[in-house]
């Protein structure tokens, strides 16, 4: 009876394991969120231009983080201006404690600690030097301040937002990021408001 | 009666007085020179998703373009503006696969042993006159090889790589290799696949999206020709 009892332990102990990460919180690793370093979320273009500078300048794609998108299991690299991260050692962070900690810190780190990253699906990317499709105005993503996440589930336009549960935008809201939904871009994410 | 038929003759004759003092006014010119299009007279770097004949252009590049959400993807242009010079053969795989257990940051999805990390885009250029005897990789297309090219090169230009006439590209255009390889990116990125890149003469044509691309400073998008940028676009 003991010999069954303790095999029956073990073969628990074995089915739980791929699921005890599930259990973790991120801060459980060390993590924590900074809120440091934050810029200031300009309003409009030229605000945008005084924070972040000209479209396409080289701070626009100085930080990069690595993002796995969960349903196709691939690894889409997401560059982001200088200003917006590379605070520590999570998610592509320079180990510097000199830069911000908003996005691979903060935002990343949150939807870790939440256990959200399972929502995060295929079609991902930060910068991107170009314009508004039929437009001569310079896209967010020119700039690095951008972020596209399920772009395959959210083709633009469409203002009901699929696979993007609310604690997810919640995260993104709550470190100065606007959502797109509000003008027909669930994917989009931005660090500026009016534009 | 004819109360009524003189007022006729006296509107009428108002009438051509009033036209023609207007006719004595001095009019407005108008100019009428067309500004060139960007890039004329430029050697230029062309991604390109088709070539198509101008019916069937506005019916492919929405469909190419559906796929950029409202971020900008390709223009149609005239293929008769443009001259192939040579091509930009990919030489980097698309991606690598990499096992779960050797790189924790990469956060696999629950049960995956293994995932695949996009790559950079690299481009080795080949002239158009060496173009028929280069030998693409071997094996391409397979898991750490670059994306097969040649048979799309053939299927769009001919083994010489002649721009069809009187069709209409399905393109963006660049000034830097770099620009280029960023674009081809992001296009993988979001989906579309089966671009190539060459290396063009443009001598007329209209607008291909010129000016999304960091200048090689740093300062800001890039919007005029630089120097040697053929010899740049070669190297």
């Amino acid at each position: 009876m003991r010999r069954v009892c303790i095999a029956l332990a073990c073969v628990v102990c074995i089915l739980a394991a791929p699921h005890a990460e599930a259990n973790h919180f991120y801060t459980d690793y060390g993590w924590r969120d900074k809120h440091y370093r934050w810029p200031a979320q300009p309003s409009g273009y030229s605000q945008i231009v005084q924070v972040f500078g000209k479209p396409c300048n080289s701070y626009a794609n100085d930080n990069k983080t690595n993002w796995t998108a969960q349903d196709d299991q691939k690894v889409y690299p997401v560059n982001y201006h200088y200003k917006l991260g590379g605070y520590g050692k999570f998610y592509g962070g320079t180990g510097s404690k000199n830069r911000s900690s908003n996005l691979n810190n903060d935002v990343r780190g949150h939807i870790r600690n939440e256990h959200l990253g399972g929502y995060v699906t295929h079609g991902i990317y930060g910068y991107v030097c170009r314009k508004i499709s039929g437009s001569s105005k310079w896209s967010t993503h020119a700039w690095g301040i951008a972020v596209d996440i399920n772009t395959a589930a959210n083709p633009f336009p469409t203002y009901r937002c699929k696979s993007m549960p609310d604690g997810l935008i919640r995260v993104w809201t709550a470190h100065r990021w606007v959502h797109g939904k509000s003008f027909g871009d669930c994917m989009h994410f931005q660090y500026a408001s009016d534009y | 009666m004819r109360r009524l038929k003189r007022s006729a003759i006296g509107a009428s004759l108002v009438g051509v007085a009033i036209a023609g003092a207007f006719a004595l006014l001095p009019t407005r010119t108008v100019h009428t020179t067309v500004t060139p299009a960007a890039g004329t007279g430029e050697h230029l770097l062309l991604v390109i998703a088709d070539v198509v004949t101008p019916a069937n252009a506005r019916a492919r590049l929405a469909e190419v373009n559906g796929r950029f959400g409202d971020l900008q993807g390709f223009y149609a242009d005239g293929s008769d503006a443009y001259e192939i010079t040579g091509a930009l053969v990919r030489t980097s795989p698309d991606e690598k696969r990499v096992q779960c257990s050797d790189h924790p940051e990469y956060e696999c999805p629950h049960r995956a042993t293994s995932v695949s990390v996009q790559r950079d885009v690299e481009h080795r250029f080949v002239g158009r006159g060496s173009f028929r005897e280069h030998r693409f990789t071997r094996d391409c297309g397979r898991s750490g090889r670059p994306p097969c090219e040649r048979e799309r090169f053939v299927q769009l230009f001919g083994a010489d790589l002649r721009m069809p006439r009187g069709s209409t590209v399905i393109a963006t255009a660049f000034r830097t290799p770099k620009g280029a390889a960023q674009f081809v990116a992001f296009a993988r990125t979001v989906g579309v696949r089966g671009l190539v890149t060459v290396q063009v003469s443009k001598s007329g044509g209209g607008e291909v999206g010129l000016g999304q691309e960091s200048h090689p400073d740093g300062s800001g998008p890039l919007t005029r020709e630089l120097p040697d940028q053929a010899k740049r676009q070669r190297s």
